[in-house]
């Protein structure tokens, strides 16, 4: 008990005895300087409006109209998307060939329908967030 | 008169961000000491505890003041250099398998008689080193900053019983490194008395 006692005294001279470990000179200027270009940089950074979450629920959302519309719409209710290339017969003047390149795309309608849709929102959102941010900037 | 934590963690809330360097001051080399116990290399540990005042500013908000601002500090500190000493994946040389039983009553008493009657800094600060990461970490706060063990336990995120226990058994690893590490003039000079 009483070397119990001696050694805790002991351990507690040495604890006192072995003193502070110091930092550099500079240490807290140097935290404050990236504080500092902390704030500067949270001030400059643009938050996204639309977060990754919801871009990947919307991605998923699409994903399952995609696959939902292929699996279950009938096939003669299919659309022919108009081949803007083969139609126009641009491939003398562009590419040598193109019409071996593109072959006429089938789609299913209600995905075609969704796929424009989607185009046609991100393109308004994109208009509506510059607006926004023009608005939060002012 | 010195002002309170919480004085100067409202100022810096109230967007006085110079007022921090105030509790910086106050606290950085208590949380270099408690990093460089842990992870044991000066560089790594000035960059530890830097990482722990960012990481204290940033949070501050969410300092409820509903413990110490110090112990939710040394607490951060703690998580920090652990998740450094696994980044850096270090093998550090300690006395994880130290036998106690060594410890001989005969040979303590002498060593005690020793370490008592001389100013061993140096010693004692390699005795220090080789002790276990955490063990280092807890001693520190219990002896040099008079934490209870229930405050240790808090921080650590260890029982209170486990800290006791552990307490007593790192101590007496200290105290063997020691022994162990007595410069044999020191023992010689001593013998002769």
């Amino acid at each position: 008990m009483e070397i119990n006692n001696r050694i805790d005294k002991i351990a507690k001279q040495a604890f006192d005895k072995s003193s502070m470990e110091s930092v550099n000179s500079g240490f807290t200027e140097s935290i404050m300087a990236k504080i500092s270009e902390a704030n500067i940089a949270n001030y400059l950074t643009i938050t996204p409006i639309i977060n990754k979450r919801t871009w990947f629920i919307i991605s998923f959302s699409i994903l399952i109209i995609i696959i939902l519309s292929l699996a279950f719409i009938p096939a003669n209710n299919n659309l022919i998307i108009p081949n803007v290339f083969t139609d126009t017969n641009f491939s003398n003047i562009i590419i040598p060939n193109i019409n071996y390149h593109f072959i006429k795309i089938n789609l299913n309608s209600a995905t075609f329908y969704s796929i424009i849709s989607f185009g046609i929102f991100f393109i308004i959102q994109i208009l509506l967030i510059n607006k926004m941010q023009q608005h939060t900037e002012a | 008169m010195t002002k309170s934590d919480q004085f100067y963690i409202d100022k810096v809330l109230n967007g006085e961000d110079n007022k921090y360097s105030v509790l910086i001051d106050r606290y950085k080399d208590l949380i270099f000491t408690l990093c460089y116990r842990i992870i044991k290399d000066k560089e790594n540990a000035e960059e530890a505890a830097q990482d722990t005042f960012i990481k204290a500013y940033k949070s501050l908000s969410k300092f409820k003041g509903e413990s110490k601002f110090s112990s939710w500090i040394y607490r951060i500190a703690y998580n920090t250099s652990l998740d450094k000493l696994k980044h850096l994946k270090r093998q550090i040389q300690t006395v994880n398998n130290i036998d106690i039983n060594e410890l001989n009553n005969n040979n303590i008493e002498q060593a005690l008689d020793i370490l008592e009657s001389n100013e061993l800094k140096d010693q004692i600060k390699n005795s220090i080193k080789k002790l276990n990461s955490e063990d280092a970490f807890i001693l520190t706060l219990y002896y040099y900053e008079d934490l209870s063990m229930q405050e240790i336990a808090k921080i650590t995120g260890h029982k209170a019983n486990s800290i006791k226990v552990r307490i007593h058994r790192s101590r007496q690893k200290l105290m063997l490194i020691l022994q162990n590490q007595l410069p044999k003039e020191i023992l010689d000079t001593y013998g002769n008395k």
